[in-house]
């Protein structure tokens, strides 16, 4: 049961991540792509984890893959948020034609 | 199988890295193809089951040092174009060493050869014997704290110089005042992100935490004094990235951190002495305990806690330095 139960959510993160990744090189612009990058450290990484997490089968790998989990969660969205907040600080805006992530943050 | 596949993938996002660190033109972009160099090489090393190996890359090379580049470079500096080749010079040396070290390793054992001669001699006794002789499971940290001590005391001295020279080389800038460009190049306002404040202020406890358990822990698992002192020394430097250099001089001041630096250095060679008082050798742990076992893990402890003290300071001490002009 909870061989099904990880594999699954091991299933569900890497779909997931290969989502994300899709994403990243579909999307047309910088704010779209870290929206699908963050969701490959967020919610893929997530989903990978709490899967081991089922897996793990001993009490102390389960503690510390829970405490990667934390740290995870709060990093990974916190890391978005400063990209895309350092990109629009330095004049890169969605409606602006040409502001392609091609070009980076730096002016 | 699938570790074949991660080695190939890995080793072609190195050489991929690579060669767009010879074409980038721009300081800023340089120092981010490092930064991913390093996290990938970390997990090259963790596939080669160097954890050891992979926590002192994590910290310093994606970490610290990028931290160290980003005090020194300036927006300015930013060329218009961002990539061009090198010259048909430049590429024609590299190929050339390229092909050299690459007859070099032709030489070399084959990858995971149990005959190779890093596997033979000495290699089969620290192996069968160490845990009886020395007592802890960790044979890495016997290696290098007991068998190897005094090569580990040379490391440690080696960071202890470097750290001393960076701090003979460093501008005095006591003199003038600080320049107002100096502050902040890049992206003030990054610092002052109420989001990055409230979650990394949190983290730094755990960041400390963590690096503690890696240095006692050290004994049983991957980790020691080295690891520690990166972890910690980037937990603090955090702090001082979050606020400033100078709130944090004021928590920890400079003077501490220089005398923490030769604080390490001393502990380690003291413990050396002690043995030589005891009637043993130099840095033979043995004698320090009622029982051979008990005298090497209170020789590993005090040994391992003098390298944290040393890389931790050592780390703070650079940071300080390279951010002198911030005021």
């Amino acid at each position: 049961m909870t061989e099904i139960l990880g594999s699954l959510l091991l299933l569900l993160g890497v779909l997931t991540v290969l989502v994300g990744g899709v994403g990243l090189f579909r999307f047309p612009d910088f704010f779209c792509r870290l929206h699908s990058a963050s969701i490959v450290d967020t919610l893929g990484a997530g989903l990978v984890l709490l899967g081991m997490l089922v897996l793990s089968g001993s009490v102390v790998i389960a503690f510390k893959v829970a405490m990667i989990g934390a740290l995870i969660f709060f990093l990974s969205p916190m890391t978005a948020h400063a990209l895309a907040r350092a990109a629009l600080r330095s004049g890169m805006h969605r409606d602006k034609p040409g502001s392609g992530p091609s070009t980076g943050g730096m002016k | 199988m699938i570790n074949v596949v991660a080695d190939v993938g890995l080793l072609c996002l190195l050489l991929t890295v690579a060669l767009a660190i010879v074409c980038t033109r721009s300081p800023l972009s340089l120092v981010l193809l490092s930064g991913i160099y390093s996290i990938a090489l970390c997990t090259l090393f963790v596939i080669l089951d160097a954890v050891d190996v992979a926590f002192t890359e994590a910290a310093v090379g994606a970490g610290i040092s990028a931290i160290l580049f980003f005090a020194v470079i300036r927006p300015e500096d930013e060329p218009v174009t961002a990539f061009s080749w090198p010259s048909s010079r430049a590429i024609l040396l590299g190929l050339g060493v390229g092909v050299l070290l690459l007859a070099g390793t032709l030489d070399m054992p084959m990858y995971g050869d149990h005959l190779a001669p890093a596997h033979q001699h000495l290699a089969l006794r620290f192996l069968g014997q160490s845990f009886e002789e020395i007592g802890i499971p960790n044979v890495v940290t016997s290696v290098l704290a007991s068998y190897r001590g005094y090569d580990t005391l040379g490391e440690v001295v080696v960071i202890f110089t470097a750290g001393v020279a960076v701090l003979i080389l460093q501008p005095d800038n006591k003199k003038g005042p600080a320049k107002p460009g100096d502050r902040d190049r890049f992206a003030p306002e990054l610092m002052g992100n109420p989001v990055l404040k409230t979650v990394l202020l949190r983290m730094i406890p755990l960041v400390v935490l963590f690096g503690l358990y890696v240095q006692f822990h050290g004994d049983y698992g991957p980790g020691g004094g080295f690891q520690a002192g990166v972890i910690l020394g980037a937990g603090v430097i955090t702090y001082g990235l979050l606020s400033s250099a100078t709130r944090l001089k004021r928590i920890i001041s400079d003077k501490w951190v220089t005398l923490g630096m030769a604080l390490g250095v001393l502990v380690y060679g003291l413990v050396g002495v002690a043995g030589l008082f005891l009637g043993a050798n130099f840095l033979d742990y043995s004698v320090l305990g009622p029982t051979q076992t008990a005298g090497q893990h209170l020789g590993i402890l005090l040994i391992e806690l003098g390298v944290g003290l040393t890389v931790s300071c050592t780390m703070v001490s650079l940071y300080y330095c390279f951010k002198q002009g911030e005021s």
